[in-house]
């Protein structure tokens, strides 16, 4: 046991001795936190649009239109667009949309004709153009409600096109939850995942380059001691890490979270242990540090797109769902959704961490083979 | 264990790796106390059988025994100190969190691992240094370090692989003047070497070729038998004729 203390010892004092490493676990999950949050709870630009009246007539809707855009969607309208110009326009930036009411007049409307509404967009982006869409959709039902008043102004009539009152109710999270609690659970996860396994593969190929290893090896440590030693000397890290972290999203960006610190640090340790160990195992197919940057595409990467930090699960492909199923992260992703947006205890996601460990457990077994077979 | 147990001894070992030899059917019996030279060339298996006799690699077939106990044996581990190639030393640790690191891996500890660092360090001529940065060290003072880091758990065995490859003459010789001073304290050491001006200072040596044991004996019975004025001379008579 002193053996596994020295070596857990030793590790410590090498990463506190390495300040580029140190900024690299403390600082960067940070830096990445912060943007993400920041960048998520802004303010999103107003879209930029020109609505104009291609017939006399259509000035009332048009006007209407313009109201309920600037009241009740993110729409900044552009004023001194003529119809010829708007092609040039949209090339040039001024606008990104524009809208042309053809035809809507009161006495055409009267008759049973149909407003006639050209939108015409940038496109190259179709986040924007969707935005847009949707912008125009949230005011249709204005919109036309206020035609309607246009139309037949009676009080009654204006009693029964009054929008619904609506009230919701959530079972879990909240109207004041927001895209960054959601992201918060899992990039806790994936942060101490990745610089684990990133900084366990690189110091155990060192240990094997710089000849350590034999060392170690020929010394009276038993492999299993060896990963032991690894483990906790990376632990401590881990955890200090995750502390860091979770001190950031929950007392800076003051994210919403349920549950307790004690059930977030348990979802963490199982998930430390399987990534120490993968990087073990790993380590043992590289030659060098480039070829073990050469993993983050293989095994860091498909685990960013797949276990569920960016997209939900159920809304993947089935063939992907399978394969999310198959990667550690989506089941830590799980569980700590389930502890912090869900406030559940650790008896209710016993199924997450019995995969979490049955990962750990082959991860184990993985690395001592490896590290026998490494050294015949 | 009686006094008469030899430090090491190799009873028909051999090691494969696939379907390539590496050392063929080894048998040897070293007595403790002496330093034992391993002689031959590059590729000629002295590395592997020393990474057999420190419990690293396993014999294919045949027994590498120290002190009595068949290797692999973490027991026996602790009495073997091993001093690779390779500096194999941390780089970003200063001398003495080094020494104390391999002190604590081999189970040593607390005033008695202090003590310890404070005499390997003395006896390789590096007590001056011991709060400096490895990476800070000249290529030979690394060496020392090496050396002394495979010391500070007191070994009975001392193996050590190529020690002065790649060393100026005056280290060389210094290194020599350690391990005598270590064989003095009754340290057995089993140590390769590429120079034969070395080879003399062991009290027996032996030839290895293409993972054969050629022949074994003291410096000088060998130089006699083969006719020979120097050590090269003898070495080349031994090398070129094949056991039958």
């Amino acid at each position: 046991m002193k053996g596994v203390f020295a070596l857990a010892l030793r590790i410590l004092r090498q990463f506190l001795r390495d300040r580029r490493t140190l900024a690299l676990i403390f600082l960067a999950p940070i830096v990445v936190m912060g943007l993400f949050t920041w960048i998520l709870r802004a303010q999103a630009q107003p879209l930029r649009a020109a609505i104009l009246a291609a017939t006399p007539e259509s000035a009332l809707i048009r006007d209407l239109l313009c109201q309920l855009l600037v009241q009740n969607a993110n729409v900044e309208l552009v004023e001194d667009v003529s119809e010829p110009e708007i092609m040039a326009a949209l090339q040039s930036g001024r606008i990104q949309a524009a809208i042309v009411i053809r035809a809507g007049g009161l006495e055409e409307l009267k008759q049973g004709r149909r407003a006639q509404l050209e939108v015409v967009l940038e496109g190259s982006d179709p986040m924007t153009s969707r935005d847009f869409l949707r912008e125009l959709q949230r005011i249709q039902r204005p919109l036309l409600d206020a035609m309607r008043s246009l139309l037949f102004l009676s009080d009654e009539d204006v009693e029964l096109i009054l929008p619904p009152n609506l009230s919701f109710q959530f079972l879990y999270g909240g109207a004041e939850f927001t895209e960054t609690d959601y992201l918060a659970p899992p990039a806790i996860a994936f942060m101490a995942f990745f610089f684990v396994f990133l900084l366990t593969a690189v110091s155990f190929l060192r240990e094997r380059a710089q000849g350590t290893m034999e060392r170690l090896m020929a010394s009276p440590l038993s492999r299993f001691q060896i990963i032991a030693g690894y483990f906790f000397g990376l632990l401590l890290f881990a955890l200090a890490q995750t502390g860091v972290i979770l001190f950031f999203v929950l007392y800076i960006l003051k994210i919403h979270y349920l549950g307790h610190l004690s059930s977030i640090l348990m979802v963490e340790l199982i998930l430390v242990i399987g990534a120490s160990n993968m990087g073990i195992l790993f380590s043992s197919f590289a030659k060098n540090e480039f070829q073990v940057a050469q993993f983050i595409p293989l095994v860091i990467v498909p685990q960013v797109f797949l276990s569920g930090i960016l997209w939900s699960i159920e809304s993947m492909p089935k063939l992907l769902q399978y394969l999310a199923y198959a990667l550690p992260l989506t089941y830590a992703n799980l569980a700590l959704r389930a502890l912090m947006i869900k406030g559940f205890s650790l008896d209710q996601v016993l199924p997450e961490l019995g995969v979490l460990v049955g990962f750990a457990l082959l991860m184990i077994a993985g690395s001592i083979f490896t590290m026998r077979r490494s050294l015949y | 264990m009686t006094p008469a147990t030899p430090i090491i001894q190799l009873d028909r070992l051999h090691k494969r790796f696939g379907a390539i030899p590496a050392l063929k059917d080894l048998s040897l019996s070293i007595p403790a106390g002496i330093t034992y030279g391993l002689i031959g060339p590059n590729g000629s298996g002295k590395t592997t059988l020393m990474r057999i006799l420190v419990g690293i690699s396993r014999p294919s077939s045949g027994t590498a025994a120290v002190l009595g106990r068949v290797m692999p044996d973490r027991e026996t581990a602790k009495v073997i100190g091993y001093m690779t190639q390779a500096e194999a030393l941390y780089q970003d640790l200063t001398v003495e969190e080094n020494l104390r690191f391999f002190g604590r891996v081999y189970g040593v500890s607390g005033a008695g691992l202090s003590r310890r660092v404070d005499e390997v360090l003395e006896l390789v001529d590096l007590a001056p240094r011991r709060k400096s940065l490895v990476e800070e060290l000249s290529g030979g003072m690394r060496r020392r370090v090496s050396l002394a880091c495979a010391l500070v758990h007191q070994p009975r065995l001392l193996i050590l692989d190529e020690p002065t490859a790649g060393v100026d003459p005056e280290l060389r010789i210094q290194f020599w003047d350690y391990f005598e001073k270590l064989t003095r304290t009754g340290t057995s050491i089993l140590v390769s070497t590429h120079h034969l001006d070395e080879a003399w200072r062991c009290l027996r040596l032996g030839l290895l070729r293409e993972g054969e044991l050629m022949i074994e004996g003291a410096p000088d019975a060998l130089r006699a038998e083969a006719k020979a004025d120097t050590l090269e001379d003898t070495f080349l008579y031994f090398s070129r004729r094949r056991p039958t």
